[in-house]
């Protein structure tokens, strides 16, 4: 029986279809063919896509496209179709033009980009022009491509190198490279190396935009080359490369270790002075290297830097990659040419994790580390970074801060992840530093010694260092026999320890004593005796090794040895003992033993009378030279003085102390003081003469008289004359020193020259030099009361961005009165030029330092010169109440202005307020201002704090100032500050304007407003002060407010109209000095420009 | 009755078969999209992709090889042809394409198929553009440097030989044939000077060997300097010997004098014995692919010859301080170029200062021999591992 229900329905279902069926039935084959389309094309297009771009990464057979496979490029393809959408709206929000000093904006015509991006084969090494905008600068550039293996030029996201004019850096910068592998992680590795004061090209992760669209997040690197070297205030010398590892740069069928191959390198600058080994030092070095004996060893030692080193390794070991600066590449090597030491530059360091080891170390790595002392120097150099987490925090700061700054970025190149190279997180990155910093902490912890001792009368007591740690060694525990000796020296049968310095295995004579003290049983050494560790680089990475220190005991009677007590150099806590078989042979280390040094012991040289110097005198570091007065020294041609030690030539006016030539007309070599063994040395009447510089040691002493990189070192009542063949008369590099009431007289060249020197030069008359009476190089020392006369080029010569402050200076009937060039930043104060070619010359001459020269004259005359001043385009100049540089004739003589502030923050206090010389003053404490406030355009903040608002179209740090431009309306640029001023104070402005109608500075407090207008001209090279006294008070704010002059100024635009041109206001300096001051606004003269 | 048209046929049996088509087809498609859809399949799919793309990509390698065959069989005219062909699509264009030494190797095939036609002018072309296709790569520049000797000297050798010869040493100063190339060059002129500095930027040019020590089981190796000037070389053994045994140097092929033989023991643990180095006197030598020459010269056979001495080492040894000296290889012909060069300048003093640094071989085959032994594609670059 049916149900009623079911004869109802089985009617229905045949009339009326169900409508899967419906839609079968109506389903035509083109109907099909439509449906499936779209997912059909789509997957054999991104099939056939794969395929394609797999074919094309084939090609090449370098690491990274060899770990590509099809699969592999296909699921990227699709990851990539599917956050797309999400892809696309992120990529809205980029702004190209938002304010970030490290957004990247490159425009590049198309054909010629599409040329470079289109065929990884082709145009390598040629240049493509384009610009370079960042803020609203543009800068014109070129680009070519760049890197070693495919994955920077087969992926969207191309590797470039971008090069700038000589005459337009991009910040300071001229060659950069912008890198497409491992952004982030890449970018915290090299960062972090200097945090460890390591010589390490700057890096930085920037976005860049190719003609206006997005094109990805890149790590910004440096190129090193001799720019490179500036800011780390380093000498023009060589950088020697070894970069072999690829195609196109590796040199095929020949042996290619660059460590055993000196044919592999190149210079990535060259010091091409005749005196420089040029390529010739990285074949000494590997001939050194080569070696196997230990005079080898010291030989490779004596070229390094063994403190350096230390946080080479330190640094290399935290970012986990000891490995990557290899035997054949990412070798770069600077020569210091005022030691001929060799620097090595880190260079493309990965962040990995440390207990993965890959490789052996490279050959250089692998013979420093044989050396116990730098072993010992990496140990306390980790500590010291790994304390309370200390670079683990850097770290993490630096990697989050990077990657939260530029986060949507960031993540729009994690969502075509696969298309590009992995970009990283921070997270990754700084998991790997925290992973490695407790790897190597729980190193630092493994302070392990083996203890062995025999028997007899002399009882051997072998101790082995075998753990990461050194130890020291701190007392020996005996037990047994009766009650031995009494406190060491006392008694003859008090237990003694001897070390075998000799290494001889045996007793002997030339075994020293341990001072140590015998109680109760225990003797107690006088100081902890260090046991250091020595590290294995004989299979992959790096681990603890092996040293045996022997010792001998002796007057032990019956007595034997129970333990040691030692702690771990590292930390401090006990180090762990464990016994050691006797009987065995002993392995051999697997560093150079410390015992095998040699220990010199110091000495005191005394000179007096008449010394004949017959060949070059070498005084090593730790010794004294004691030159009693009335002493002459007769040196024979180019036989020299290099003096490590401390100096104390102290003659009398009397019985003066004499450097003369044996040989009349003959020069003699130099007096050098060589390294900060000769710290504090001292010459007073001395005169030096008729010397002509040398080349020692491969070391080039360019002036009569040498300081080399020591410090405090004192003339006083010296005559320097009549130096020939040599540059300078007296030459200070990487040097303090101290020049009081000395006579310079004829020099060939430049009497008195500092290379990156500071120090003071007083009371110090100088005259006749043939080129300058004082020639600066990235130095700051004080010249005050001194007077030049007669020099056959500058009276004073300011270059490569030198800081000196003139104080109380004539310069008399020079050909240039003072130079100023190449960034540098000379205060002039109550100097006299007269009568020279040139009163004040400021110019670029050298294009690495980017600019010209930058003089603050004060309070100065200039009078009676040809030319009063010759300024270029690239010069700027602050002058105030200054005779004799303005165009007004006769010159405008002004009123002497009040700045006690800036006596002040250099130590001076002029007994007189008068324009010129000044009879007398006194020496004060200098004092620091309260604030200052400098602009550098670097990576950071764009405008330094700075907000523009009104009519302000652009704010930016440029050119060592704040750059601020305001059109048709007026506009302000604001600061938020906190001042807690407790008494008065003075603000100070250095400020120059062009083409505005007013502007003011007001200062915002929790009293009120204070405002104050100020002109600032209408030339951009001629810079004022403008001060303010501030009264005590909370203050909030500071805001420079500009009113452009109305529609008159209009310049030509690229598209030939005329537009108008913006009122504009530069800010070098804001200062708040302690004290309330006058009001000063000084007038800016009409500069002579003339050329 | 008149057949309808094979359209109209098959138009009609695809109205009739529609239904089924359509669904074939649907079929077809989903399993597509299924077969990419899911994974094992997917990578089983691509993975025939990717060998099929890899197959397709070797072919410039079969056909270079083709190429070789005909060169090699002397079929000169069809030879030039293919490899004129070849060349013009062979895709490495650039020295960083992964094909780059086949690339070199089709260019130097070419050259030779000019050169056997007859066709001086293209083979020189073709060996230039070797030498510039990658200018890092010495034998490029000697192939050229070779090619030019042969093609366009006269009554001496060619000044573009020697320019080749002369970039092949920058490349690589320890080459001997170049050397060989510019010596020969400068005596057929009669220039003695040039080649007495020739020689002499080969004997001071920077080479090392790792030479193997080996005592009582334990090896040894020490970077030498291969200069012909005596070195002092220590030797740490991995542990100290348990017995005495004899010592065996092996240098790799080079001719060498071992010089000065200092042995030190290791001292025993909680002993004091002395651990001083001891000289010893190795006595007579047993060797093993190796020749004895005059003034204690040592020239090896292969490359695996050593020498052995009859006297053992100590047992205890664990350092050794060998006084040795390496030569690099020189031919005997050669070596009377250059004495004579010498003579000629009247620089007796030079003349014996070089041959205290100088072991001749017979022949030049056997003196570029050890160069090759030095240089064997175990050299070649390989790419790091990031």
């Amino acid at each position: 029986m049916s149900s009623p229900a079911g004869t109802l329905e089985r009617p229905r279902a045949a009339a009326v279809l169900s409508w899967p069926a419906r839609l079968w039935r109506a389903l035509r084959f083109r109907d099909a063919v439509a449906l499936t389309a779209i997912p059909l094309v789509a997957a054999a297009l991104l099939l056939g896509d794969a395929v394609w771009r797999y074919s094309r990464i084939h090609q090449f057979d370098d690491w990274w496209s060899r770990s590509q496979t099809l699969p592999g490029t296909l699921s990227a393809r699709l990851r990539a179709l599917l956050a797309l959408p999400a892809a696309t709206r992120l990529r809205q929000r980029f702004d190209p033009a938002a304010r970030d000093p490290g957004i990247i904006r490159l425009l590049v015509p198309g054909n010629a980009w599409d040329s470079l991006q289109g065929d990884p084969l082709a145009h390598w090494g040629e240049w493509v022009d384009g610009t370079l905008d960042y803020g609203g600068t543009t800068v014109p550039v070129r680009l070519r491509k760049r890197g070693d293996n495919s994955i920077h030029w087969l992926t969207d996201k191309r590797t470039l190198t971008i090069r700038t004019p000589r005459d337009q850096f991009y910040k300071r910068f001229r060659t950069f490279g912008l890198s497409v592998k491992d952004v982030l992680p890449a970018y915290l590795a090299n960062r972090l190396a200097r945090e460890f004061g390591l010589l390490a090209p700057e890096t930085e992760v920037v976005p860049v935009f190719l003609n206006n669209r997005y094109y990805g997040m890149f790590r910004f690197i440096e190129v090193p080359d001799e720019s490179f070297l500036r800011p780390f205030l380093r000498m023009p010398g060589n950088i020697y490369r070894g970069d072999r590892a690829e195609r196109g740069e590796a040199y095929k069928g020949v042996p290619r270790n660059l460590f055993e191959n000196p044919y592999l390198w190149d210079r990535a600058a060259a010091n091409d002075r005749w005196t420089s080994a040029g390529a010739g030092q990285v074949e000494l070095l590997l001939r050194d290297l080569a070696g196997t004996t230990f005079e080898d060893h010291l030989r490779v030692m004596a070229r390094l830097d063994r403190e350096e080193l230390g946080r080479l390794f330190a640094y290399l070991l935290v970012v986990g990659d000891p490995y990557h600066m290899d035997g054949v590449h990412n070798q770069l090597l600077y020569e210091d040419p005022s030691t001929q030491r060799l620097h090595p530059i880190p260079w493309d360091v990965r962040l990995l994790e440390l207990d993965r080891p890959q490789h052996l170390l490279n050959d250089l790595f692998r013979a420093a580390l044989r050396d116990p002392w730098v072993v010992d120097r990496v140990n306390r150099e980790l500590a010291a970074a790994l304390r309370d987490g200390a670079i683990v925090r850097v770290a993490d700061s630096l990697a989050r801060s990077a990657e939260g700054r530029y986060a949507p970025y960031f993540e729009y190149d994690r969502l075509r992840a696969g298309l590009v190279p992995d970009v990283g997180s921070a997270d990754q990155a700084a998991a790997v530093v925290r992973h490695n910093a407790e790897w190597l902490r729980r190193r630092l912890d493994d302070a392990r010694l083996a203890m062995a001792t025999g028997s007899g009368p002399v009882t051997v007591l072998d101790l082995e260092s075998r753990g990461w740690a050194g130890a020291d060694l701190q007392a020996i525990v005996l037990e047994g026999g009766r009650e031995v000796g009494t406190p060491a020296g006392r008694s003859a049968a008090a237990p003694r320890l001897r070390r075998d310095a000799n290494l001889n295995g045996v007793l002997d004579d030339g075994d020293p004593v341990v001072p140590a003290t015998y109680q109760e049983r225990r003797l107690v050494l006088r100081d902890p005796f260090p046991l250091y560790a020595a590290w294995s680089t004989e299979q992959p990475g790096v681990a603890p090794g092996r040293v045996a220190y022997r010792f001998f005991l002796t007057g032990l009677g019956s007595a034997r040895v129970v333990r040691v007590e030692a702690a771990n150099r590292v930390t401090g806590a006990p180090a762990f003992v464990e016994p050691w078989e006797p009987g065995a042979r002993l392995l051999p280390g697997s560093g150079w033993h410390p015992w095998q040094y040699p220990v010199r012991v110091p000495q005191v040289h005394r000179f007096a009378g008449t010394v004949h110097l017959a060949e070059t005198l070498r005084i090593p570091a730790g010794d004294t030279v004691r030159i009693a007065p009335g002493t002459t020294f007769r040196l024979e041609p180019d036989v020299s003085l290099i003096l490590g030690g401390l100096v104390l030539a102290e003659g009398t006016a009397e019985r003066p102390i004499r450097f003369l030539p044996a040989r009349r007309g003959r020069p003699w070599g130099t007096v050098a003081l060589l390294g900060h063994g000769a710290d504090h040395s001292r010459f007073r009447h001395v005169e030096f003469a008729e010397g002509g510089g040398a080349l020692v040691d491969r070391i080039e002493y360019i002036g009569m008289v040498n300081v080399h990189r020591a410090a405090d070192v004192t003339f006083e009542d010296a005559v320097f004359r009549d130096n020939v063949r040599s540059d300078d008369t007296f030459h200070a590099l990487h040097a303090r020193v101290l020049l009081r009431r000395c006579h310079f007289l004829r020099a060939n060249s430049d009497a008195i020259d500092f290379d990156i020197a500071d120090g003071e030069i007083r009371d110090t008359r100088i005259e006749g030099s043939g080129g300058d009476g004082i020639d600066l190089m990235s130095s700051t020392p004080r010249i005050v009361d001194t007077y030049i006369e007669g020099s056959g080029d500058k009276g004073i010569s300011v270059g490569e961005a030198s800081a000196p402050v003139i104080f109380n200076v004539i310069i008399d009937r020079c050909t240039t009165g003072i130079e100023v060039k190449d960034r540098s930043e000379p205060l002039i104060l109550n100097t006299l030029v007269r009568g020279s070619g040139v009163g004040l010359k400021e110019r670029s001459k050298n294009w690495r330092y980017g600019g010209g020269g930058w003089a603050t004259v004060v309070n100065s005359r200039f009078e009676g010169n040809r030319r009063r001043l010759d300024l270029d385009p690239a010069s700027r100049l602050t002058a105030l109440a200054v005779q004799g540089l303005d165009s007004l004739t006769p010159p405008v003589d002004p009123p002497p202005a009040a700045v006690p502030w800036l006596y002040a923050q250099h130590g001076l206090r002029p007994a007189r307020l008068q324009v010129g010389p000044v009879a007398a003053w006194d020496s004060v404490p200098a004092r620091a201002p309260i604030e200052r406030q400098r602009f550098e355009d670097d990576f950071l903040d764009i405008s330094g704090g700075w907000v523009p608002g009104g009519g302000t179209t652009r704010l930016e740090k440029r050119r060592d100032a704040l750059l601020m431009l305001a059109e048709r309306t007026p506009g302000t640029a604001e600061r938020a500050v906190r001042w807690d001023l407790a008494g008065p104070a003075t603000a100070v402005l250095e400020v120059a304007g062009r083409d505005l109608r007013s502007a003011r500075v007001v200062f915002v407090s929790d009293r009120g407003e204070i405002a104050r207008a100020f002109d600032p001209g209408d030339d951009l090279g001629a810079f004022r002060f403008v001060t303010v006294a501030l009264p005590a008070g909370r203050y909030s704010a500071v805001r420079l407010e500009a009113t452009p002059r109305p529609g008159l100024s209009h310049v030509p635009s690229p598209s030939g109209l005329y537009v108008v041109r913006a009122g504009r206001l530069d800010l070098r300096t804001l200062e708040v000095v302690p004290g309330g001051e006058e009001r000063l606004a000084s007038r800016a003269l009409p500069l002579d420009r003339s050329r | 009755m008149n057949e309808p048209p094979p359209g109209a046929r098959f138009l009609a049996w695809f109205r009739r078969h529609e239904r089924a088509l359509t669904a074939g087809y649907l079929a077809a498609a989903g399993l597509a999209l299924a077969v990419l859809a899911f994974a094992p399949a997917r990578v089983a799919l691509l993975g025939r992709l990717e060998r099929a793309a890899r197959w397709w990509d070797d072919r410039w390698t079969r056909r270079l090889g083709r190429a070789e065959a005909l060169v090699q069989a002397g079929r000169w005219d069809q030879a030039a042809a293919y490899l004129e062909r070849l060349d013009r699509v062979f895709p490495a264009q650039n020295v960083r394409h992964g094909r780059d030494k086949e690339r070199e190797r089709l260019l130097e095939l070419l050259g030779r198929s000019y050169e056997a036609q007859g066709r001086q002018g293209r083979a020189m072309e073709a060996y230039r553009r070797l030498a510039a296709f990658d200018s890092l790569n010495y034998r490029n520049h000697f192939v050229e440097a070779q090619g030019a000797a042969r093609l366009l000297s006269t009554w001496a050798e060619a000044p573009e030989a020697r320019d080749a010869f002369s970039r092949a040493l920058e490349r690589f100063p320890s080459h001997l044939p170049s050397v060989r190339g510019v010596v020969r060059y400068y005596l057929d002129r009669g220039e003695f000077i040039p080649v007495v500095q020739a020689y002499e930027r080969y004997l001071d040019a920077f080479l090392i060997q790792r030479v193997t020590i080996q005592a009582g089981g334990q090896t040894a190796v020490v970077p030498v300097l291969i200069d012909g000037l005596p070195h002092t070389v220590r030797a740490v053994l991995p542990a100290p010997l348990d017995t005495a045994g004899p010592l065996a140097i092996a240098t790799g092929g080079f001719p060498f004098r071992v010089e000065g033989l200092l042995a030190r023991p290791a001292p025993r643990v909680g002993e004091a014995e002395p651990a001083e180095p001891r000289e010893l006197d190795p006595g007579r030598w047993d060797l093993e692919q190796v020749a004895a020459e005059s003034g204690g010269v040592f020239r090896p056979l292969a490359e695996a010859g050593l020498i052995r001495s009859r006297a053992p080492l100590p047992a205890g040894t664990v350092e050794l301080g060998l006084t040795l000296r390496l030569y690099k290889p020189v031919d005997r012909d050669l070596w009377a170029g250059v004495v004579r060069s010498y003579r000629n300048l009247l620089e007796e003093r030079g003349l014996a200062a070089a041959a205290a640094r100088t072991a001749a071989l017979p022949t030049a085959e056997e003196a570029d021999q050890v160069i090759a032994w030095l240089v064997r594609p175990r050299d070649e670059p390989v790419a790091p591992d990031e």
